[in-house]
């Protein structure tokens, strides 16, 4: 007992004593495919950094531009919050913005801009046409997309991709 | 059928109690967005199929978890997976709607709801080793929720405090941003915000590897770090943090019932 109390105080480190005394639950096939699901998901982030087909594909589903829905719901489970420099300006129609920098004057947001539309609907959304720039920035990586939104008939709106632009490297 | 007890069992229900915390704590805003949907979307987009448009499934997705508190009655193996498994779908399914899809509250649920789907079937079991296994498990993945966050900041507008001066002081309403933004100078709450920057990244990077620590030093770090969050942002916050809080408690409470390691190992090798 005394023994015990005293070990209680040594330190575990959870994964070696899962490795070591886990006994027959780590060869069970959910208990392997749980640990595999949160490995593969951290190496898709890990890679992040140095792999700029990774970057584009999280980029396009912030920017909801990813090139189907089904491409585009797997990556949702990924954890990204706060990820990247994410901008965007939103300017109704009728009032176009200098040309020029398409980004001046832009506002951050946190992540997946197009939410401006849904989430954040506190905006005070009037006109009856907006052009929405968004922009990410990671690592010298950058996607820019320009949306056209139009109020529909029935209050809502539609939202479509005019123009994007993926690159990478210095500029 | 005889209905479940013991300490595995407090440990599934300490995470359902933090995943229903933050699953219910924006009804408010969340009940008002679905009905301005209910009769049309708000937005028609060509990424999103229609029925992931339209406010009625939302509102029945964000509903459906309200059968998670038959969780905490009785139960069966059968009825903890069940429920766990509706509780891990719904999450799914608001992570791909539109009106819903860019809040980090139904990832954090997502993966609290397979923990505690695995945990399930684990319940009736004995020996220490499923409980390692949970413990390990829950910190890799509250660890995997900020190697997200540590990994999407690692570029220089994070670090230089760009990104966090124009997302906190010049737009929160609220304190501290909203003081510092009509008292500092603009120089002062610049170089504030780039150390703010910073210290959020390196908590997030030395908070991804909660699966190497030991439990009490991660739940405490972990617990202490969500408080800080929802401090500097508002209570909404804890809709994102409590389903991971939730699975982090449940292994802070499993860790205590279990045998040091080295006391097992004796034990086995005679």
């Amino acid at each position: 007992m005394e023994r015990m109390d005293r070990g209680r105080w040594r330190v575990e480190v959870p994964l070696l004593a899962a490795w070591r005394t886990g006994g027959e639950e780590g060869g069970k096939g959910t208990t392997r495919l749980f640990y595999g699901a949160l490995g593969a998901i951290s190496l898709w982030m890990m890679a992040m950094p140095v792999v700029p087909g990774v970057t584009e594909a999280v980029m396009r589903r912030f920017h909801l531009t990813s090139r189907h829905y089904l491409a585009w719901l797997p990556q949702q489970v990924v954890p990204a919050m706060y990820s990247f420099a994410n901008r965007y300006r939103l300017t109704p129609s009728e009032r176009p913005g200098a040309a020029g920098d398409p980004m001046a004057g832009a506002f951050w947001v946190n992540h997946y801009p197009p939410r401006l539309f849904t989430f954040s609907r506190r905006t005070g959304l009037r006109a009856e046409s907006y052009e929405l720039c968004c922009q990410s920035d990671y690592r010298g990586r950058r996607l820019f997309t320009k949306m056209r939104v139009e109020r529909q008939g029935d209050g809502g709106f539609r939202m479509e991709l005019e123009e994007e632009r993926y690159s990478a490297g210095p500029r | 059928m005889k209905p479940l007890t013991g300490k595995r069992l407090i440990a599934w229900r300490i995470a359902l109690a933090g995943w229903l915390v933050g699953w219910f704590i924006n009804t408010s805003e969340n009940v008002g967005l679905f009905v301005s949907a209910w009769e049309r979307p708000i937005l028609e987009h060509p990424l999103f199929p229609g029925v992931m448009c339209d406010g009625r499934v939302a509102l029945l997705l964000f509903a459906l978890p309200l059968a998670g508190f038959a969780g905490f009655s009785g139960g069966t193996v059968f009825r903890l997976r069940v429920v766990s498994g509706i509780l891990a779908l719904v999450s799914l399914g608001l992570l791909g709607h539109l009106c819903t899809y860019n809040d980090a509250t139904y990832t954090t649920t997502f993966w609290s709801a397979l923990w505690m789907g695995w945990w399930a079937g684990r319940i009736e079991g004995s020996g220490a080793g499923a409980e390692r296994h949970a413990i390990a498990l829950g910190q890799g993945l509250v660890g995997l929720c900020f190697l997200g966050g540590f990994v999407g900041k690692l570029t220089p507008e994070y670090w230089s405090g760009e990104v966090f001066h124009g997302i906190y002081v010049l737009q929160k309403p609220y304190f501290p941003f909203s003081w510092m933004r009509d008292n500092w100078p603009e120089a002062a709450s610049k170089t504030a915000s780039a150390w703010m920057g910073r210290g959020m990244i390196v908590t997030e990077g030395v908070l991804s590897t909660l699966v190497f620590w030991p439990t009490r030093a991660a739940l405490g770090a972990t617990l202490g770090v969500f408080v800080v969050m929802t401090l500097l942002a508002q209570v909404q916050i804890l809709s994102v943090l409590a389903p991971l809080a939730g699975v982090m408690v449940a292994c802070g409470f499993l860790g205590e019932t279990l045998e040091p390691e080295d006391i097992l190992r004796d034990a086995a090798e005679g």
